[in-house]
């Protein structure tokens, strides 16, 4: 198997490791979430994309999959954290908070 | 591919205790969200492995519709 395949393949291996340490180690949910959105969108890439090099005959369902990551994670990502300050489980320690103010809890 | 294979073991242990040990529901929500999109490269591999081009279909699927269910339960803890 091509060389660039498999280390884009266990790169994203390590970042979707790591996205899982970020959701345990982290303190509060905005945290979590933050964490490990970004490092599992990565690594999901990542890793189709290595998958993509390996098989060139599936460039096709590969690309939708990727388009469909890229376009759901962030959008699941902030729906949950805008759902989540709303709530009682909001962290109240927040260095910056815009909402303050401008929206009731 | 078996680097890989404990790389997503990992992933999924840490975040199943964090889906069982999470103090709140939105905690458990995250964990949810994050295992679904490590089962979408998880099963691209997969199919790599096997060489079934079935194992794409699982991901798209998964991929369309994480996304819509994280919405509906954002909607459902908001209220």
């Amino acid at each position: 198997m091509n060389m660039i395949a498999v280390v884009l393949i266990i790169t994203g291996g390590l970042f979707l490791a790591l996205s899982g340490l970020g959701i345990l180690r982290m303190p509060d949910v905005f945290d979590r979430l933050q964490a490990g959105t970004k490092a599992s969108t990565l690594g999901t890439i990542c890793t189709i994309l290595g998958v993509l090099i390996a098989k060139p005959q599936w460039t096709v369902e590969l690309m939708v999959i990727i388009a469909l990551v890229l376009l759901g994670a962030p959008v699941a990502s902030s729906v949950l954290a805008r759902a989540v300050y709303f709530t009682d489980d909001a962290p109240d320690n927040l260095s910056k908070d815009d909402f303050k103010g401008v929206v009731e809890k | 591919m078996s680097i890989f294979l404990g790389l997503v073991i990992a992933a999924v242990l840490f975040g199943g205790i964090r889906f069982l040990g999470g103090p709140s529901f939105a905690d458990r929500m995250v964990a949810v969200d994050i295992l679904t999109t490590v089962l979408i490269g998880a099963m691209v591999v997969l199919a790599l492995v096997f060489d079934e081009k079935i194992f794409l279909d699982v991901s798209l699927a998964l991929a369309a519709v994480s996304f819509v269910g994280m919405i509906i339960v954002g909607r459902f803890i908001e209220r």
